[in-house]
């Protein structure tokens, strides 16, 4: 082969093939020829002669000059910068001759590989240890999920026992108190506070547990939210009360409705509201605000207490972090509340925090999301919510009432006056039923809220004291107020004339408020016999001439006539409803036999009713005998309330 | 099952070295709750046969090859949350490669298909040296141990390892398995007692519930 072939070969490869860095370079280092590599490693254009050596090598301030390159006949390592900015190291040989140089240099293949082989050990080695630690946080999710379910279990079973001892210490405390010593009081008093700490710690495990075991299972409802937070304020007014702080409260009241978790929330409520009377001297403030920001709904709970050290703050929502602050009045604390509450909030998608500076009192903020996620049950349940009735806070001037409150529990009685005290009304208090009889012989009053669980009389047997001993029309509007213990229906039954289920809103009071006819009710304790039922107000549901006309001839067949249609009639309806599920064509029969005892009573909208039912032909089909079905069982109810309203 | 059209997407990713397409390929699959078997059998596995043999025929250079196991490793990281999240069913194993061997994917692979049965797996990795091994059996006193030899060489190896291994604890079953002993290797290992060969993912299943019930 000749050489000058050989030489063209070697070049052709060198310029477009080999992976080596070539340049040829004049006595000022610019670059007259390079090859396709250095032009692909470095990205840099060498068209026109517009380069340097010095543009390819990376300067770290410390290269030697051009002339001492040249001159330096053994390999030079040197750095060149590449277009994907990862410096790459290579080994440089210099020819010169006359005015020119040759610069060539190329990477050391044995480092390369060592550098491989070493990265792919690393990857091994690091995907080994995930591997491992992995495994190791699945092994530790399994251990805090039985940690978790240990805590519940132990925390349940502890409760009884815990609640127990409470109990009999309290009992011994009221029953032995004239027989026990001072110090035995002191003792059983000791008995009482500790076995309550434990039972708040036990609570506060088992929420944690739950919590923490993934079932904090919100309850979302649609709720106006600034009515929310004034009904948890005032149920902690007794305990800022008793160390004279005061509750401010203001906020934007034009928010809309939130979803959240109402029973969840009221515990953020009451931890926050609490801590800030905990921590708080008296004759001092805390201020609850509420107010829009973005698509977020802000509160802050600001007190005048001593304020948190900045070090306790990050620590602040984890478990068991109480701070080294002293309550004022020796209260306890167990630690857990707020990262019960901080879980609770991260539960509705919001956040809380806390800006505090010692001696400057604390500020916690949370937020929540003016649209949480909705399931599309709850998006329905949002759908079919009518819109909340505009607060009228000038009800009062509008609508003046004497009001009553009879509830033997004070704190969810002074609930109730602070929501009436916002509608402009003041009422009066009664702690029992005899109470509020008395009360009600020597003032007049326009509507009682009646608790219907209180010892001694409840509600109902109150009522049915007024309806024996008073005519309906001196009767005033009467609320019943339940807990859930008694239905709607029975209240009215009763003789209630509004049924309101605690807890109690704002909305509530001016609903049951609207329904109020001033004037029309009111007794000062005039006794009337039962046989004058001057007045009687059957409503449209009874003809009274009917009535009276048996009356007059035969009461005791009135009498019997008014038991035997309260008690058929709702057997008698039963009846319908399976009729018309299994056959059909026994209906007329039967519409006619209530039709015949609703006649022979004078219950006209009865009567009306069955009418409509024998009319519609052909028969009814499934909803609208459905809907023909739900208004004989309400007219039923309301004849019979009626007709108790006559002392039947 | 996965489709010709995933299986070829995922291997040209694979082989151009787009680890965050692959990555993709993992993750979209795992959201439709794929099998973690079919995963590893009809991906990870086939794919890296695959590259196997495009490397054997010059189609790809070993680095390539390298970028595609160390890429398919970082993909197992995805499976671990399905993987360790099941039932224990009280059963241990150890898993090791043989010394001097750096392959260590198939043995991975094959402590997932444990852990995915119920049992805990303890991976010691590549090139396991043979007092690793022991003092790792000692320490976890494993049901089973694994062997795994990527490479034929390998086998005086393998045999030293188990050798070993049934002097110091001859009660221990053991497995062995891996590419390495797809030809003659197999049948030198018929002389030991209580070591069984496993040729695929699903015999080891059957092995495992043979050992379990």
């Amino acid at each position: 082969m000749d050489k000058a072939f050989a030489a063209d070969i070697l070049t052709q490869y060198l310029d477009l093939e080999a992976s080596i860095i070539f340049l040829l370079i004049d006595s000022k280092g610019v670059v007259l020829e390079t090859n396709q590599y250095t032009k692909t490693m470095t990205g840099l254009d060498f068209s026109n002669q517009q380069q340097n050596l010095y543009d390819v090598l990376v300067d770290f301030g410390n290269l030697p000059s051009l002339e001492e390159i040249k001159n330096n006949s053994s390999v030079q390592m040197f750095n060149i910068q590449t277009s994907d900015n990862l410096p790459q190291t290579f080994y440089f040989n210099f020819f010169q001759k006359d005015d020119f140089t040759i610069v060539l240099g190329q990477m050391d293949q044995q480092e390369t590989d060592e550098l491989r082989n070493n990265l792919l050990q690393a990857n091994n080695e690091a995907n080994n240890l995930t591997r491992e630690l992995q495994k190791k946080n699945a092994q530790l999710e399994q251990l805090n999920a039985v940690k978790n379910q240990f805590l519940g279990m132990a925390a349940h079973d502890l409760r009884n026992p815990i609640g127990i001892i409470l109990r009999y210490s309290e009992f011994l405390i009221d029953e032995a108190k004239k027989t026990l010593t001072r110090d035995q009081l002191d003792l059983l008093n000791s008995i009482k506070i500790s076995s309550n700490f434990m039972l708040l710690l036990l609570n506060d495990l088992l929420d944690i547990a739950k919590i923490e075991s993934g079932k904090l299972e919100l309850k979302l409802e649609l709720t106006n939210f600034v009515e929310f937070v004034k009904r948890n304020i005032s149920l902690n007014q007794i305990i800022a009360s008793q160390k004279k702080i005061k509750l401010n409260f203001q906020s934007y009241e034009y928010l809309p409705q939130l979803m959240l978790d109402p029973l969840k929330m009221e515990q953020v409520f009451n931890n926050l509201i609490s801590n800030a009377i905990k921590y708080s001297p008296a004759n001092t403030s805390v201020l609850i605000s509420v107010f829009q920001s973005g698509d977020y709904v802000m509160v802050s709970v600001k007190d005048q207490g001593p304020g948190i050290p900045e070090a306790e703050i990050p620590n602040l929502f984890k478990a068991f972090q109480t701070t080294s602050v002293q309550s004022t009045a020796g209260e306890k604390s167990t630690g857990l509340g707020l990262m019960i509450v901080n879980k609770i909030i991260l539960g509705h998608q919001g956040r809380i925090w806390v800006e505090s500076k010692q001696g400057e009192g604390s500020i916690f903020f949370f937020s929540l999301p003016m649209v949480l996620e909705r399931t599309e049950k709850d998006s329905q349940a949002l759908r079919q919510k009518s819109p909340a009735p505009k607060i009228r806070y000038n009800l009062a001037k509008k609508k003046p009432l004497e009001i009553l409150l009879v509830d033997d529990q004070v704190e969810h009685m002074h609930m109730i006056s602070i929501l009436l005290n916002q509608l402009g009304y003041q009422a009066q208090f009664s702690r029992s039923a005899r109470q509020a009889l008395e009360e009600m012989g020597k003032n007049t009053f326009d509507i009682v809220f009646l608790d219907i669980k209180m010892p001694e009389i409840d509600g109902i047997t109150m009522t049915e004291h007024l309806y024996r001993h008073h005519p309906r029309n001196k009767i005033p509007f009467l609320v019943a107020v339940t807990g859930a213990e008694i239905s709607k229906e029975e209240c009215l039954a009763a003789g209630f004339d509004e049924f309101l289920l605690k807890p109690i809103g704002i909305e509530d009071l001016q609903a049951a408020i609207g329904h109020v006819n001033i004037g029309s009710s009111a007794f000062t304790g005039e006794e009337v016999s039962k046989d004058k039922m001057s007045s009687p107000k059957p409503g449209p549901f009874l003809n009274l001439e009917v009535l009276e006309e048996y009356r007059k001839i035969d009461p005791e067949f009135l009498t019997a006539l008014v038991s035997m249609f309260l008690e058929q009639t709702p057997g008698a309806i039963e009846e319908l409803k399976k009729t018309f599920d299994e056959n059909p064509r026994n209906i007329p029969g039967l519409v006619d036999q209530i039709q015949g005892a609703c006649e022979n009573l004078g219950a006209t909208k009865l009567v009306k009713i069955c009418q409509n039912i024998r009319e519609s032909a052909p028969p009814a089909g499934g909803s609208e005998f459905e809907r023909y079905l739900e208004n004989l069982e309400t007219a039923f109810l309301e004849t019979k309330q009626a007709l108790q309203q006559m002392k039947f | 099952m996965i489709s010709t059209e995933i299986y070829n997407n995922y291997l040209s990713n694979l082989l151009s070295g787009n680890r965050a397409n692959c990555s993709k390929v993992v993750e979209e699959l795992l959201d439709q709750k794929i099998p973690v078997q079919e995963l590893y059998l009809e991906l990870f596995q086939s794919t890296l046969y695959e590259v196997g043999k495009l490397w054997e025929k010059n189609e790809i250079s070993v680095a390539v090859e390298h970028m595609a196991t160390a890429i398919t490793e970082g993909l197992l990281n995805l499976v671990y949350p399905v993987i360790f999240s099941g039932d224990r069913v009280g059963k241990s194993v150890v898993i090791a490669c043989v010394a001097k061997e750096f392959h260590q994917i198939g043995a991975k692979m094959i402590a997932d298909i444990f852990e995915l049965n119920g049992w805990d797996s303890f991976f010691l990795g590549a090139n396991t040296p043979s007092q690793e091994l022991q003092k790792m059996i000692e320490e976890k006193q494993p049901d089973l141990l694994g062997l795994s030899m990527s490479l034929s060489f390998s086998m005086p190896r393998l045999e030293k390892m188990i050798n070993e291994v049934q002097f110091a604890f001859p009660q221990l079953a053991i497995i062995v398995g891996g590419q390495g002993l797809q030809g003659e290797g197999r049948s030198l290992l018929s002389k030991y007692s209580n070591v069984t060969y496993i040729d695929s993912i699903g015999e080891l299943e059957k092995t495992i519930g043979v050992s379990d019930g």
